[in-house]
């Protein structure tokens, strides 16, 4: 039978209500609060019994202390006297439980509890949330800046659905925290001036829920993406955790230690600084070497030239529509390149066929989008014909003109629709086929006779 | 709209001043206030704290003895202006009362 069971310290912190219940219903299961720590709170096994516990508030208080004040062992000892005894602390927050069947509260004055919980929330709780909510919502003005310069590629990325869920739940999170907490001190304060108390209410099964829904969306991510891009996260995580782990645990052993708070607090601080200055130092060339391990590449390299001291590397990856089904050419220094991303909303291929120093072979290159989400289809249309920001040329009479794409018959590629490609009045062979779930950006190096164009069709009709 | 602080003061601030015409430490009064009351009034620990603090900081009580944690206080000048300011208005109440209802209903 074990000895020791340990809960999630995700509490609200001003949730005394909700912590005092959680608390006496395992200690009528039989386990009694025994050590509070950063990460989990641990109950140790007893008989089972009715107790009562009891939060409170010590302002003063800080989690660099290296133990209770003076002034916080007077309050323990003021409430060892009534029966109060001490199960554990976590900075301001103070956990006691008295067996007595009907003691005497360790707050009776709700307007004294609200400034205590109240000074004590504007010490570490309420600057963290606030400041866990502007960084959530950078995050979200990035991901849509992000979205709105480059759609397609966003949306095809394997990591958006992951970051909107990361930057949706630390939104929620921080959202619910802070009114929540304002909500209720404002109730609480006018209760108080007529001595009455209000009960608190935590978020903490929700945000349990939260975190399991990250989790949960992480391993789906790991397990999807490419290897080398979930051994770089891997890493990045792994990183992250020890910094984290390192921070508190020097922390904890300064505390242990006796360390002064003054001195912990800036030693911590800047451990905390340092650490992360190394690993965004740390993460680049880590990832880049990573990136680039020819075990983890998913184009795979055949050969490489040497030219005026360039190199040029020779691909063989598969892609689903080669030169040489379109014409004779044929070389055996041909390189293909396939790059692809998928995410719940969109695939992209963007595949290539070159030739380096011929300029008789033919090439071809071309991006399929693959949607997944019906409603994402126009996005792409339009992105793939939205002419060009820059202009394409100048006229006789020296106006600017634009890139445009106009419609032509789709017969011949059996498309839906087919675009092309015009500067000016000038056709280029440059074309974007719309078919029933995807949409196909077309540039080959030459002019395509009918023929080639069914044979295309052929291969992204499907 | 929010009382200001001590200008009224509530039971349990009452009867921490009265215990402390006296020169008495913290558990003390803790035992005293529901004595006195019979059991009518008690004031948890941390409410006890702090009131403590804040008296001391407002200059209505002072320490008179550290023995350890075991810290004694006194009422001071101030404190006792308080106290008696807190027993007029209560008689005055009672006065007001009185005067609607009579001295045989009070």
């Amino acid at each position: 039978m074990r000895k020791y069971k340990y809960l999630m310290a995700q509490f609200t912190f001003y949730d005394r209500t909700g912590i005092c219940k959680l608390l006496e219903e395992q200690a009528e299961k039989g386990w009694l609060l025994d050590k509070v720590t950063n990460y989990a709170w641990r109950l140790r096994r007893t008989e089972p019994r009715k107790i009562h516990y009891a939060v409170t508030y010590f302002p003063k208080a800080s989690a660099y202390d290296p133990g209770p004040s003076e002034q916080q062992r007077e309050l323990y000892e003021f409430c060892a006297h009534s029966g109060w005894i001490l199960a554990g602390t976590t900075a301001q927050l103070q956990v006691f439980y008295n067996t007595e069947e009907d003691p005497v509260p360790i707050e009776t004055d709700p307007l004294l509890e609200l400034e205590n919980i109240h000074r004590s929330a504007k010490k570490n709780y309420l600057p963290a949330y606030f400041m866990l909510l502007v960084l959530a919502l950078f995050q979200i003005a990035m991901q849509i800046s992000q979205l709105m310069i480059s759609p397609l590629t966003y949306l095809s990325a394997e990591t958006t659905l992951f970051n909107w869920l990361c930057q949706g739940a630390l939104l929620l999170m921080c959202s619910i925290e802070l009114v929540g907490y304002f909500s209720w001190y404002f109730k609480a304060k006018k209760a108080a001036e007529n001595g009455e108390f209000v009960q608190t209410r935590g978020f903490r099964k929700m945000e349990l829920f939260l975190l399991f829904l990250v989790v949960a969306a992480l391993i789906w991510l790991l397990c999807s993406m490419k290897p080398r891009m979930a051994v770089v996260m891997g890493i990045t995580l792994v990183l992250l955790f020890a910094v984290i782990l390192s921070v508190t645990g020097l922390q904890t052993w300064m505390k242990r230690k006796g360390v002064s708070t003054g001195t912990n607090r800036i030693v911590t601080w800047v451990l905390t600084f340092a650490l992360t200055i190394a690993i965004v130092a740390l993460i680049f060339p880590v990832t880049n070497a990573i990136m680039h391990l020819p075990v983890w590449k998913e184009t795979r390299q055949v050969r490489r030239f040497e030219w005026n001291g360039h190199s040029f590397d020779i691909y063989k990856d598969n892609i689903p529509l080669r030169v040489e089904d379109l014409t004779e050419a044929t070389s055996p220094d041909y390189s293909y390149e396939a790059h692809e991303q998928s995410s719940p909303f969109l695939k992209k291929g963007d595949y290539s066929q070159r030739i380096w120093f011929s300029n008789e072979l033919p090439e071809m290159s071309y991006i399929v989008y693959t949607t997944k989400i019906p409603a994402i289809y126009d996005l792409c249309v339009r992105e793939a014909t939205s002419p060009s920001d820059y202009p394409a040329g100048e006229d006789e009479q020296g106006n600017l003109f634009y890139d445009t794409y106009e419609l032509q018959d789709a017969a011949p590629w059996k498309a839906g629709k087919a675009y092309r490609r015009y500067a000016g009045k000038e056709p280029y062979d440059h074309y974007v086929l719309c078919y029933e779930n995807s949409v196909v950006i077309l540039k080959p190096s030459w002019g395509l006779t009918a023929e080639q164009m069914e044979i295309i069709g052929a291969v992204f009709d499907q | 709209m929010p009382r200001a602080k001590f200008q009224t003061l509530t039971e349990q601030m009452f009867y921490i001043l009265l215990c402390l015409k006296e020169e008495c430490c913290g558990m003390d009064i803790m035992d005293r206030v529901p004595a006195m009351t019979d059991g009518r009034v008690n004031v948890g620990s941390g409410t006890l704290y702090n009131l403590l603090e804040q008296f001391q900081e407002a200059g209505m009580i002072r320490l008179t003895k550290a023995e350890g944690r075991r810290r004694s206080y006194v009422l001071t000048d101030r404190g006792r202006e308080t106290l008696a300011g807190e027993y007029r208005r209560i008689r005055c109440q009672m006065a007001d009362y009185c005067t609607i209802f009579g001295e045989e209903e009070a």
